[in-house]
């Protein structure tokens, strides 16, 4: 009975929060500065005339008054519109966005699922044997990297092994090459992808690392280990089946938020690669003021971060029955 | 056990076998192959319909997608025929009659007729695109006389007719029977009927899009038979694919990486004479809301304040060398309409001149603080400037005419801002000095329509209103003559130099590189120093002997992907044996 009111009142959260980012989108965009049209006509190369621009803004609705396009949009919402880019002439918003979808969950999602494993692991080895070689050396190294901008540590990657040793390719998901199918567009992709992957894997390992690492130390001193202890069962059982199992709860939660993430894509990395996914729609729609574009991503990165919110908090729930009866 | 191991070997063969074609390109194509050219930009091409173009990249493909009737030439912009054999003009200037050239044909296969042209005019005119109807203006009526002969009439004497760019031949037989909005939703992809030598056959948002060269084109079969633009996203990603030879040419966005670039063996990078300036603008808007400082609005303050600044020092410290002093806005590199003052019309840098200047005007400093006031009002002579902060060359310029202006006793209050925010100040008349940039088109029109009266609040920066300088503009456009529409153009440079709505800084010059070691025959556009890549260099580049392509850009050998896999197994293998051994000492 418990666990359903828990998950109600989470859920209805999460819409209540879904309801007020609707609204807040709308006006978030619209109070920056300036508008799609007018950075438009000042472009090198557009040529729009008094009357091109007064079309477009018709087009657009952005000749009416601000209540009057909010009531449009709130219109447009209900009926499940999310109406057309405006850089991507005459396309509609969600096939733009799932377009640049895959890429982005192909590299962010590998990412992060690499650095999850990597940096659980190093965690789990460096808490239970702290100070040890290997811990001092996982620590020194996750903690650079995190440390070091990520753009910097992907320009310095490209310049090194893209353009002065030449095993991967400068940038881009794929090669502009559309005779390459099946097994060697597989590899393709995968080619483009490896310096992406490795920037950010070992730029945010040491987050995993250092959560794991942690909650590992808080265990360790428990006595249920000692009695473990006493019952002769072998040390790398000790940490695997109890130790690892009963610290892994607040890195769990850190999964589920890592993955709302992810479709929100990697903005500097895919911007020094060239890779086009979400983070980098998302910087194009910004500089062009797309408002309907800009609208529909946060929506949509809103909603992944609040489904694996919920994720998180019902798993939390389940796995830990403490938060629940609170 | 042995299934982690079957299993990785499985993948580990699969990957070898898809990245043998990718990892061993050779090196030296046969001849048979493509000549494929790669270029890379850092925008995105977002439409591939040429009725709603609305940037720079946009016109280039549906430029090499679509002909015109005519087209500038490349020696100095003069008219040069395209579509057509030959063409003329009535004696009152109000008819315009072309003659298609024989053979023209769509991609497809069908002829390109008068009647496409005059079913493309009429689609535009009839549904009012607003994009292209500047084109036609004044038009009375266009008809195809024959399957041959287009005759387009005025209502008043009209250059329009002779620009190319400013109007467009459709297939009619493809876009025939559409609405304006089925027009505008039109993709005009994959497999675009086209006119010109070039048809997009690939287009990946985001990543790149490839023009393939019509064997059948009239002018000839290009000499390079694909060609790739690929979107990378920043600057110095663009110019390490060209250092790797993963592209074979691009536009250098700044001085610093042509300098970098200039020394780099198989590279040739050049500084070509730009089309565009930069200027510093008055505020001399009169609508009420206008917050300009009184003062801008002297004419005898604006040029005090060009007498003020040293444009030579600016090009040295500023653009490193790179540009020239400017004093009108058509550049020198349209030799033909762009107008010099004369010795005696000449403001040089002075300061005592301008100090001495502004004392005439009244603008004395009487309490004694360095700064000027205002007569009359007594106020200090304060002027806020504007910049865009991404607009590195205007920033540094900034802070040296801040100090100049303070030299001869005018404040500036200084603040640079995001370009949307800057825009937004803009269009309020919120400011009195700005300083930003302009390109041009071979035509002088558009840019001298940007200082009449009816473009504030569009394309004018200033809202410089002068009604003998709108008169010119609109006789500019109807005198047919070049000679002497010339004659106009320089006057109304004349007026523009005398009432300095704006003061222009330099003409810039631009950064184009490729790989000249695979590659020869680049055109200036127009000569001696014009742009280097566009169509004239497109149907002329070839590659240097025993090269013909884009280097390969792959990944690395299949061996990578085999360690990989390989390891990765391993790592497994290591971990599931430690924890079988951990199970069997607690069973």
């Amino acid at each position: 009975m418990n666990g359903t009111r828990y998950l109600l009142r989470k859920v209805s959260e999460a819409l209540l929060t879904l309801a007020f980012v609707l609204v807040f989108n709308f006006f978030l965009f619209r109070i920056m500065p300036s508008d799609p049209i007018r950075i438009l006509t000042r472009q090198r190369g557009a040529r729009l005339t008094a009357e091109a621009q007064a079309e477009l803004a018709r087009e657009l609705g952005l000749d009416k008054s601000l209540p009057g396009q909010f009531v449009d949009y709130l219109g447009d919402l209900v009926r499940g519109n999310l109406g057309n880019s405006f850089i991507y002439r005459g396309e509609r918003v969600m096939s733009v966005f799932l377009r640049f979808l895959w890429p982005t969950v192909l590299l962010v999602g590998t990412a992060t699922v690499l650095m999850i494993v990597i940096g659980l692991y190093l965690g789990i080895r460096g808490g239970w044997r702290r100070g040890s070689g290997m811990d001092r050396a996982s620590m020194g190294l996750s903690m650079t990297f995190y440390s070091t901008p990520d753009f910097w540590l992907a320009m310095m990657l490209l310049i090194v092994f893209s353009t002065l040793l030449g095993w991967f390719p400068s940038g881009g998901y794929a090669s502009p090459n559309s005779d390459l199918t099946g097994m060697a567009h597989v590899v393709d992709v995968l080619n483009h992808m490896v310096l992406p992957v490795i920037t950010l894997t070992v730029g945010y390992v040491g987050e995993y690392y250092l959560v794991m690492r942690s909650s590992l130390l808080d265990v360790m001193g428990e006595d249920y280990l000692t009695a473990v202890r006493a019952k002769g069962i072998r040390e790398e059982r000790v940490l695997w089946r109890h130790a690892a199992r009963n610290a892994l709860l607040p890195s769990i939660s850190l999964i589920a938020l890592s993955f709302g993430f992810v479709i929100g894509g990697a903005i500097t990395v895919e911007l020094v690669f060239s890779y086009p996914g979400l983070g980098l729609l998302t910087v194009h729609a910004l500089d062009a003021q797309d408002y309907w574009l800009l609208q529909a991503l946060f929506l949509f990165f809103t909603l992944a971060v609040l489904i694996s919110n919920l994720i998180a908090d019902v798993l939390y729930g389940y796995l830990d029955p403490r938060v629940r009866e609170a | 056990m042995r299934r982690i191991v079957v299993t990785c070997a499985v993948v580990a063969v699969i990957l070898a076998a898809g990245s043998a074609p990718a990892g061993g390109q050779s090196a030296t194509p046969s001849p048979e192959e493509k000549v494929t050219f790669t270029v890379g930009v850092t925008y995105d091409l977002n439409s591939a319909n040429p009725i709603w173009s609305l940037d720079g990249n946009e016109w280039m493909v549906h430029g090499l997608e679509y002909d015109g009737l005519l087209r500038y030439g490349r020696e100095d912009y003069a008219l040069e025929r395209e579509m057509v054999d030959s063409y003329e003009t009535s004696a009152d200037g109000l008819t315009w009659t072309f003659h298609l050239k024989d053979g023209l044909t769509w991609s497809d296969g069908q002829p390109v007729t008068a009647d496409d042209f005059v079913w493309t005019a009429n689609f535009i005119i009839d549904n009012d695109i607003a994009l292209w109807s500047d084109g036609y203006r004044y038009t009375k009526d266009i008809v195809a006389r024959d399957d041959r002969t287009i005759v387009w009439t005025t209502t008043r004497p009209s250059l329009a007719p002779g620009w190319p760019g400013y109007n467009l031949t459709l297939p009619k037989h493809v876009w025939d029977g559409m609405s304006k909005q089925d027009a505008k939703d039109f993709k005009n992809f994959p497999d675009p009927v086209v006119s010109g030598p070039y048809r997009l056959v690939e287009w990946e948002t985001g990543e790149y899009w490839k023009l393939e060269a019509r064997d059948d084109y009239y002018g000839g079969e290009p000499l390079i038979d694909e060609l790739v633009f690929r979107v990378y996203n920043n600057d110095e990603a663009v110019i390490q694919a060209l250092l790797k030879g993963a592209i074979d040419y691009t536009e250098v966005p700044t001085s610093e990486f042509h300098e970098r670039l200039k020394d780099e063996p198989g590279i040739e990078s050049v500084a070509t004479a730009a089309e565009g300036f930069y200027q510093l603008s008055f505020n001399l808007a009169s609508d009420p809301s206008s917050t300009a400082n009184p003062a801008v609005l002297d004419p005898e303050v604006r040029r005090a304040v060009d007498a003020a600044i040293d444009k030579e020092t600016l090009i040295d410290r500023v653009l490193g060398g790179y540009g020239a002093p400017a004093n009108s806005p058509i550049a020198a590199v349209y030799p033909f309409w762009h107008w010099d003052p004369p010795p005696d019309q000449l403001v040089t840098f002075d300061p005592a001149r301008a100090r001495s200047m502004l004392d005439d005007a009244g603008y004395l400093d009487s309490d004694g603080d360095g700064i000027r006031e205002l007569p009359g009002s007594g106020e200090p002579l304060q002027l806020r400037l504007f910049t865009s902060a991404d607009d590195k060359d205007g920033n540094d310029a900034a802070e040296y005419i801040q100090s100049w202006l303070r030299d001869v006793g005018i404040d500036t209050a200084y603040r640079t801002m995001a370009w949307s925010k800057l825009l937004n100040i803009w269009y309020d008349f919120d400011w009195d000095l700005l300083i930003s940039s302009w390109s041009n088109l071979p035509d002088p029109d558009w840019l001298l329509s940007s200082f009449t009266t009816g473009q504030c609040g569009s394309w004018s920066d200033t809202c410089y209103s002068n009604p003998t300088y709108d008169d010119l503009y609109a006789e500019q456009q109807a005198t047919l003559d070049r000679s002497a529409r010339q004659a106009i153009v320089f006057e109304m440079q004349e007026i523009l130099y005398r009432d300095m709505p704006e003061i222009q800084l330099w003409y810039p010059n631009f950064f184009e590189a490729w790989r000249s070691d695979r590659w020869t025959g680049f055109l200036p556009w127009p000569e001696p120093d014009g742009l280097r890549f566009h169509l004239y260099s497109i149907m002329n580049i070839r590659p240097v002997t025993g090269v013909a392509t884009t280097g390969p850009d792959a990944g690395p050998p299949g061996v990578f992907w085999i360690a990989v896999v390989a390891l990765t197994g391993l790592l497994v293998l290591l971990t599931r044996v430690r924890h079988r051994r951990a199970d069997a000492y607690y069973a």
